[in-house]
């Protein structure tokens, strides 16, 4: 029973951390605080892993949790790949606007 | 019918530039000697690629940081349309491209009436371009005539001549080699007419170092398909 407090402390650590990210979107926070209860609730409860698997035809709990980390895993990835290209799109913008604002015209040829 | 010197100090040659010190100088010079108006265009360099472009008479607009070729494209784009541009040139700076070519696309944008013209090194000449390279341009050319439906012999040769309203209706989004593909698809979407003129393509020692392998192409490719889904 040493793994079920380590990971709830991990998962309530998580929470927090999300919790006073205050300029994230509204659906991060909800989200979030829906997946450290269901993990919790797993790590405590892992007899019912195996019959939420067993009922969506899985075989195993451990299956299951490992699935939905997978699905989490890529919609994370997707998620920073969007704000990757915002944020790349508005340095952009900004590089571009310095650029032109510094121009140098072509000095005058020596007559 | 070369183009007179009216049309000659209407057009701007606009050239991407990352750290291309040793040879900008020179292609600078060789432009500027038949066409006055040149803006380059340093995308983030080290080496002082801006200060010897500046030196050899071109306009200069630095960006602070590396950002790419498509997107030291649209710069420059940007700047010579806040002037008296009426035609636009891209022009590599790594000494392939010869100026004398833009000559010859003038003249092909007389005759066919068209808004854009598409250098071609397929229907022109190509001086020591290595097989891999060859390979590479024909996977580029089969993905974009598929994706565009142009029926084009090269996508993605540097030497472009466009009109000004055709520049204006042109909106790259992709920063980084990807931007040869897009232009052609805004092309297609747009329907601005083109058409292709013979130019003359000196492959060297230096420009092979500098262009694209197997592998960038690959990251490129993937790139388009992405930002397709991802805009």
């Amino acid at each position: 029973m040493i793994i079920q407090p380590f990971l709830s402390i991990l998962l309530l650590g998580v929470l927090f951390f999300v919790m006073i990210q205050h300029h994230r979107g509204r659906f991060l926070r909800p989200a979030v605080a829906i997946a450290v209860g269901v993990g919790i609730f797993f790590t405590w409860m892992p007899e019912f892993s195996n019959k939420v698997a067993n009922y969506l035809g899985i075989g195993r709990g451990a299956d299951l949790i490992f699935y939905i980390w997978i699905v989490l895993s890529m919609l994370a990835f997707a998620s920073l790949y969007i704000t990757f290209n915002k944020q790349e799109r508005q340095i952009t913008h900004l590089t571009r606007a310095l650029a032109l604002h510094q121009a140098q015209g072509k000095i005058a040829p020596e007559k | 019918m070369p183009p007179s010197d009216e049309i000659r100090k209407l057009t701007w040659i606009v050239i991407p530039a990352y750290n291309e010190a040793s040879v900008i100088g020179t292609v600078v010079e060789e432009v500027c000697s038949t066409y006055p108006n040149v803006v380059v265009v340093d995308d983030g360099s080290s080496d002082g690629t801006g200060i010897e472009a500046f030196r050899a008479g071109a306009s200069l607009v630095t960006h602070a940081i590396n950002l790419g070729q498509g997107a030291a494209l649209k710069t420059g784009i940007h700047y010579v349309l806040q002037r008296d541009a009426k035609y636009i040139v891209t022009f590599d700076a790594d000494g392939q491209h010869s100026i004398d070519d833009v000559d010859t696309m003038f003249d092909v944008m007389s005759t066919k009436g068209c808004d854009v013209v598409l250098g071609s090194r397929f229907c022109g000449t190509t001086e020591n371009l290595p097989v891999m390279r060859r390979f590479v341009l024909w996977l580029a050319i089969l993905f974009t005539r598929r994706s565009t439906g142009l029926n084009l012999t090269d996508t993605h040769n540097g030497l472009r001549l466009l009109s000004v309203e055709a520049a204006k209706r042109i909106g790259l989004q992709q920063n980084g080699m990807a931007h040869a593909s897009e232009l052609l698809e805004q092309i297609a979407r747009h329907k601005i007419s083109y058409s292709e003129a013979p130019v003359n393509i000196r492959y060297t020692d230096y420009s092979l170092q500098k262009g694209q392998k197997l592998s960038n192409s690959i990251g490129i490719l993937l790139d388009l398909i992405v930002r397709r889904f991802v805009k």
